[in-house]
């Protein structure tokens, strides 16, 4: 079983899932807080329009997408503030509106497009070099400001009145948990997939936060339960020759199951 | 002894549309004095207090704090709202809670230890509590840590929105008790919300009498009169009111 592991491929795909599982798994913790499971799903649905118009074009997919779901995230954070409509609500306008504009341009693109189905379900045979060094280019400074700004994020997101009189000016940090996780989502898009990639940013965390007393042991767990449903959900991939993201997220779902029982069984 | 003026109010108007949550109002509050708003439901005693911290912005008029804007004060200002507002499945603890507002503050972690253990001899409640998470406390107690975090860091003016609202009696005077004590021993100004009658005659130096504007300020025992709380709650507090005054004497 450990020759698999010598495969150049599974190492990309192993080295690409452990990034955004450090990334969604530290994301994962502040949207918890906010209750915004959704953004996740909406930015992966909307980021279509972006690699629809990079497939459409003849540009590169990936950072096409990454500059959209910046702008899909400055787009939910201003019809937040500044309307009457709430979050879930701007997310699911811009996660319609996103999808619709992506399949109007595939419709538009002739010929069968591989790499847009790589694209919507993950796969691990999709990551070459390239996207590794995007990924680390682009996760390693997320990543860095996350850990900077941790207890900044999370006083403005539990409690933006407190942080308000604390000196902070909440808005900012909600903005900036925006941005980081559109990015975030991005990047994991090639190797879960749009249709299942949020259930990395939420499945982990909920496991965590099923298992966990403190803040910092949530935000910890949150980060290793992320790392271990990619190591095992690529290896299940292959070993059972799955779709990497559907495995991923099976076996995520598999250690919430898990984690339900045993905290059922502590609490007892 | 006279006392300077702390925060001074004028003439300030505050409408949602075409709604006028608060209408013209203008007053002064001492420092260290403690000064309680009431009024109905819905007179805009919440909005006041809001746009006194900063939160939000008057449609007209001026709010000082010691002579400066609200926002640039709020570091000195500590809040109680009427209902702590965050995600309760979250676990976060109460020192970890208390860490937040210390670590912004710019405190080193053995300092901060050491603030959140006086602050906790300061509003009773029990070292042991620092461990638990903040949904497993009870009203009273989450209402305690609430005030305790809100004196975290050298704090002037403490405004509290309905702090005992949901507590039992025996909660509710503990907690004034407490604000009192507080006042007294630290010299805080502290504007408090409350409902209750006997509060104001009890615990406050002034009383705001709000419902959109202004129906009297001054003196608990020298302002509240009869008609006056007719104008704000209706005839049916005319026998509450005289209970509060015997008590009162």
């Amino acid at each position: 079983m450990l020759d698999i592991l010598l495969l150049p491929f599974i190492q990309r795909a192993l080295l690409s899932g452990i990034m955004v599982a450090i990334l969604l798994g530290t994301l994962g913790v502040f949207v918890n807080i906010r209750s915004l499971s959704f953004l996740g799903d909406g930015i992966a649905h909307a980021s279509l329009a972006g690699i629809a118009l990079a497939i459409f074009v003849g540009w590169m997919p990936t950072p096409t997408a990454l500059v959209l779901s910046v702008i899909l995230a400055v787009g939910i954070f201003a019809m937040e503030r500044y309307s009457r409509i709430s979050a879930d609500t701007a997310i699911g306008i811009l996660f319609t509106t996103g999808m619709a504009i992506g399949v109007v341009l595939l419709h538009f693109t002739p010929g069968f497009q591989p790499e847009l189905i790589s694209f919507l379900f993950g796969n691990i045979l999709a990551i070459q070099t390239q996207d590794i060094i995007i990924t680390l280019s682009v996760g390693l400074p997320i990543f860095i400001l996350i850990i900077i700004l941790s207890k900044r994020l999370t006083f403005a997101l539990l409690d933006e009145d407190g942080a308000y009189l604390s000196g902070l000016t909440p808005s900012r940090y909600i903005l900036t948990l925006y941005i980081l996780t559109s990015l975030a989502i991005v990047l994991s898009i090639k190797l879960i997939g749009i249709v299942l990639v949020s259930a990395l940013l939420i499945t982990p965390t909920a496991i965590s936060q099923t298992l966990s007393k403190t803040f910092f042991s949530f935000q910890w767990q949150s980060v290793l339960w992320a790392c271990l449903v990619v190591i095992f959900g690529i290896l299940a991939s292959v070993l059972l020759d799955l779709p990497s993201g559907a495995s991923i997220i099976l076996i995520g779902t598999m250690f919430f199951v898990l984690s339900l029982l045993w905290s059922h069984f502590l609490d007892k | 002894m006279s006392k300077s003026n702390y925060i001074t109010i004028k003439n300030i108007t505050k409408k949602y549309g075409d709604i006028v949550a608060v209408d013209d109002v203008s007053f002064v509050i001492p420092q260290g004095s403690i000064a309680t708003i009431i009024g109905p439901n819905g007179a805009g005693k919440s909005t006041l207090a809001k746009m006194i911290m900063g939160l939000i912005k008057p449609t007209s008029g001026s709010i000082s704090i010691d002579k400066k804007q609200p926002h640039t004060m709020r570091k000195v200002i500590g809040y109680v709202p009427q209902r702590f507002t965050y995600n309760p499945r979250v676990p976060i603890t109460v020192k970890e809670f208390f860490m937040l507002s210390l670590h912004i503050a710019g405190k080193h972690q053995h300092e901060q230890i050491t603030t959140i253990e006086n602050k906790f001899t300061d509003v009773g409640l029990p070292k042991n509590i620092m461990e638990k998470q903040l949904a497993e406390l009870s009203g009273g107690q989450l209402q305690r840590v609430l005030i305790a975090r809100s004196l975290l860091t050298d704090k002037q003016l403490l405004i509290m929105d309905e702090p005992v609202a949901g507590l039992d009696i025996e909660g509710r005077q503990s907690i004034h008790e407490l604000l009192k004590e507080l006042n007294s021993r630290y010299k805080v100004t502290i504007i408090l919300i409350s409902h209750e009658l006997d509060v104001v005659f009890k615990y406050s130096d002034n009383v705001l009498c709000i419902n959109k504007r202004m129906l009297c300020h001054g003196i608990p025992k020298e302002v509240l009169t009869e008609d006056v709380l007719a104008q704000m709650y209706g005839m049916q507090h005319h026998a509450h009111y005289h209970h509060e005054c015997e008590h009162k004497t």
